[in-house]
């Protein structure tokens, strides 16, 4: 017998294991890269989609349109860019379902089976594709980032919050491919838009939206924008949950489990068991994550937002330029450059600052806790009570805010208070003039808040507080001229107060008056009367050199109660502007409604002039 | 045979070519996803009232009947694709006859739904009134024109898309495109844009302008309705033409 080198028939056996191991290695390998290669030329066919270009472009259009009048916040804005990124999911989602679908929809399923890859692989191709929209959309947010932060954007992004908006881009996908894989008819894919598109829609509006859900239930949905964002002076943990991330990377894995379903055969134990196991951690996530969501904010959450709200003086960094300080919300930063803008512009003016310190100091002007019940509702006694006890704290604040001038400590006398909004471009005229006229009523003495006086209500609001009104004195005119001077993109929105007037009361006489509030959505307001934008409206006429020096040569009598808009008028050289009658004159102490030609008459207290 | 006696043959033949050419416009009318558009309009009738009975809230009812509109019209989009366009096209047919006849038939399901999702609409918003809720009945006639205009919209983007590249879509690239036609209406500023033309046109196109300010619903709707509706019948013209992108071409050379 001739002994023949590596002719064994054991050797033959481990020669034919070796070879069928390395034939399932390559196979394994060929896969492998088969997947890649088919998810890189999905991925490629799904960025050059009309769709996602079209989903793109309106998300940026939405981004761009919502910014372009407004100083940005990032704890609103980090959650609109996941809003607009809504437009770009449902194209994906759709795109993502006709590419999943190509195959059956084709009639083509029995071509493709005699490849040598099998359909697992090609879900996997379609699941791995959405990489390439989530790479635009990684891109668009970068953009959209660099846009906000070049308009002054006021805190900054939240990396994990911009995640969640990027994360919905990759669920559309993964629910395509899921639609695709088990119902190719294209219908159904837009019916799943169209559907998941007016629940968002519903869930995404503002406060006029139709759809209230219970308790924290709403973020059981993949997105949401609570409308009181916008007022809030700084991020909050609660809005959005940082869960809602886990919650999303969950439903996007289950999404990918329900496509890769369609073809796992059990046959293949090992596969199954893997997609089991993926599933259980699946639901575990889910459930942690949407027990997280749901669940109330802690004691110690919401008295953390109340407090910030209710007492700025604890929470706020102030600021020294020029005897001026600026007291401003953590982020605030650059918007003291703005305030500093308008209120040196109007002491620049000045003849003689007073020697006290002004002090501008951002408030909150609407209440915290609004809109809170619209996402969480408390469940135990020990919720409601803190609940109510801290509604309590903040009403009393608001209540107190436009009418007790030393409610903040801290703050000067009279109190300049500024929002925690500001506008952006042209629109900035109305935040502008608003803290012009708080600061122009400042330097010359007249309150900016009731200091105690007995108030006139407002009409259609009870509770708002007014201060006094300077009736014929002088030094409401110059207020108003140092207030319009120096924001002069502000005097289109005291145009438009003009023809809202109110004939109030004084001394027996009708006056007509305009209020302007402190800031946008503030009760609080300051009045003044026509006689005195008449007045300040001729002395705008002049050289502004003329009118310094007029007011320069009595500077301290123009700031006193005794001064009188005709002594004013003269000294200027100019004739007092007449003003027509106010129209038909109320009732004793009666106040008559705006825009009603004199018709409805309300009994009220007569307006208090200011000492 | 003479002239007369040809001309009655082919008008007979023609006749008949029509009358079997329903069967197949019948068979082209996709039916399992209009019933699943209708279906879905339904349930936004049935979300409808659990939402405005649970949550007392009103202001959902217009909206929400108007979403219902929303799958009839993606569904509409469906319903002018052709696989067998080709073939079709050689019938001794008008080719409009196939279309009206795939648009009447599909047209019952449609107008029942709507019938059925205002009806709903309407007494829910009954209901409400008559717990002493102060909201405005139902404006129907101005959804019904809505309700028509979606669907006129959606055909005609399906006739322009199977003139397309993308004509083996259909639906596909038509109910999007249609649906995004319908967003863009619903949001532009018109009458704004008639007050901006006014001010730059003759006085007598002012005039005009000014009378095309429309502020209702139903006005609006009306003209984009009829709009597409003569889109959709113009599209049913020539049906061997076919859109394409012109591309520049080096000029020919001459045979020498």
């Amino acid at each position: 017998m001739t002994a023949q080198v590596g002719r064994s028939p054991r050797g033959a056996t481990a020669r034919r294991r070796t070879a069928r191991h390395g034939a399932e290695l390559s196979g394994a390998a060929t896969r492998r890269r088969v997947v890649l290669l088919a998810a890189r030329s999905e991925a490629v066919r799904m960025c050059r989609s009309p769709l996602l270009s079209a989903g793109t472009a309106v998300a940026a259009g939405l981004i761009w349109w919502n910014s372009r009048d407004t100083v940005p916040q990032w704890w609103l804005w980090d959650v609109q860019i996941g809003s607009s990124l809504l437009a770009v999911a449902g194209a994906v989602l759709l795109a993502a379902h006709l590419a999943a679908g190509r195959v059956r929809r084709d009639g083509a399923a029995h071509l493709y089976r005699s490849y040598p890859t099998a359909a697992p692989a090609r879900t996997a191709a379609h699941l791995l594709s959405v990489v390439g929209p989530l790479l635009v959309s990684l891109v668009l947010v970068g953009a959209a980032v660099a846009w906000l932060q070049a308009h002054g954007a006021v805190g900054a992004p939240r990396a994990q919050v911009l995640g969640q908006g990027l994360l919905l881009v990759t669920l559309a996908g993964a629910l395509g491919v899921a639609l695709g894989t088990w119902l190719p008819g294209p219908m159904a894919g837009i019916l799943a838009l169209v559907v998941l598109g007016a629940v968002e829609v519903a869930l995404v509006r503002p406060i006029s939206a139709p759809v209230r859900m219970p308790g924290g239930t709403v973020w059981l949905f993949p997105w949401t924008q609570p409308a009181e964002l916008r007022w809030l002076p700084g991020p909050t943990a609660m809005l959005p949950p940082a869960s809602h991330l886990v919650w999303l990377a969950a439903l996007t894995v289950a999404a990918a489990l329900v496509a890769a379903a369609r073809y796992l055969r059990a046959r293949r134990p090992a596969r199954v068991t893997l997609a089991a196991a993926v599933a259980l951690v699946c639901v575990v996530a889910a459930g942690w994550s949407g027990w997280q969501q749901t669940r109330y904010p802690s004691d110690r959450t919401l008295t953390a937002l109340v407090d910030e709200a209710t007492r700025p003086a604890r929470n706020q960094r102030c600021e020294t330029r020029e005897r001026v300080q600026y007291c401003a919300y953590p982020g605030y930063e650059s918007n003291v450059d703005r305030w500093a803008t308008v209120v040196d512009g109007v002491l620049s003016l000045t003849p003689q600052v007073p020697v006290r310190t002004l002090v501008v100091r951002q408030v909150t002007l609407v209440d915290p806790l609004f809109g809170l019940g619209f996402s969480y509702r408390p469940t135990t006694r020990r919720q409601r009570a803190t609940l109510a006890r801290l509604q309590e704290q903040v009403n009393d604040y608001m209540i107190r805010l436009p009418r007790d001038p030393g409610l903040v400590p801290g703050s000067g006398t009279p109190p300049v208070y500024v929002g925690t909004g500001w506008g952006g471009g042209s629109a900035a005229g109305t935040d502008e003039i608003h803290l012009a006229l708080n600061t122009a009523w400042w330097v010359v003495g007249l309150p900016t808040v009731g200091a105690g006086d007995p108030m006139t209500q407002a009409w259609g609001a009870p509770g708002a507080g007014h201060s006094c009104l300077a009736v014929h004195q002088a030094r409401e005119a110059v207020a108003l001229w140092l207030a319009t001077v120096a924001a002069p993109h502000g005097q289109t929105y005291l145009q438009d107060a003009l023809s809202n007037p109110r004939i109030v009361q004084y001394q027996g006489a009708p006056v007509e008056a305009y209020y302007s509030p402190l800031a946008q959505y503030s009760q609080a307001t300051i009045g003044f009367t026509r006689q005195g934008f008449a007045l300040a409206a001729a002395m705008r006429g002049l050289t502004r050199q003329r009118v310094e020096a007029a007011l320069a040569a009595r500077w301290s009598y123009w700031r006193g109660p005794r001064a009188t808009m005709p002594e004013l008028a003269a000294a200027l050289g100019i004739q007092l502007p007449p003003v027509p009658a106010p129209g038909r004159a109320p009732a004793p102490g009666g106040i008559v409604a705006p825009g009603t030609g004199g018709v409805a008459v309300t009994t009220e207290p007569e307006v208090v002039a200011c000492r | 045979m003479s002239g007369r006696h040809r001309a009655s043959g082919g008008a007979a033949i023609r006749l008949r070519v029509m009358a079997m050419s329903v069967r197949y416009a019948v068979w082209l009318v996709p039916w399992g996803t209009l019933l699943a558009a209708c279906a879905v309009g339904l349930a936004f009738c049935a979300a409808e009232w659990w939402l405005v009975l649970r949550f007392h809230t009103a202001g959902a009812v217009t909206w929400m009947t108007q979403a219902g509109f929303i799958p009839l019209a993606a569904a509409a989009a469906f319903l002018l694709s052709d696989p067998m366009r080709s073939l079709t096209a050689s019938l001794p047919v008008p080719s409009r006859w196939g279309t009206a006849v795939r648009v009447g038939f599909a047209g019952a399901p449609v107008a029942a739904s709507t019938w059925f999702q205002l009806h709903l609409a309407a007494r829910l918003i009954a209901r409400i009134r008559a717990d002493g809720a102060l909201v405005p009945p139902l404006p129907r006639t101005a959804l019904t024109v809505q309700c028509a205009a979606f669907v006129a919209v959606a055909l005609a983007a399906s006739a322009v898309v199977a003139r397309g590249r993308w004509s083996d879509l259909g639906g596909a690239a038509a109910a999007p495109a249609a649906l995004a036609a319908i967003g863009a209406v619903a949001i532009a500023p018109i009458r704004r844009a008639v007050a901006v033309l006014a001010t730059v046109t003759p006085p007598r196109a002012i005039e005009i302008g000014h009378h095309l300010a429309w502020p209702h619903l139903a006005a609006r709707w009306s003209a984009v309705g009829l709009v597409a509706v003569v889109l959709a019948g113009w599209e049913q013209r020539d049906p061997w033409h076919r859109y394409r992108l012109t591309v520049l071409v080096q000029p020919r050379r001459r045979c020498r």
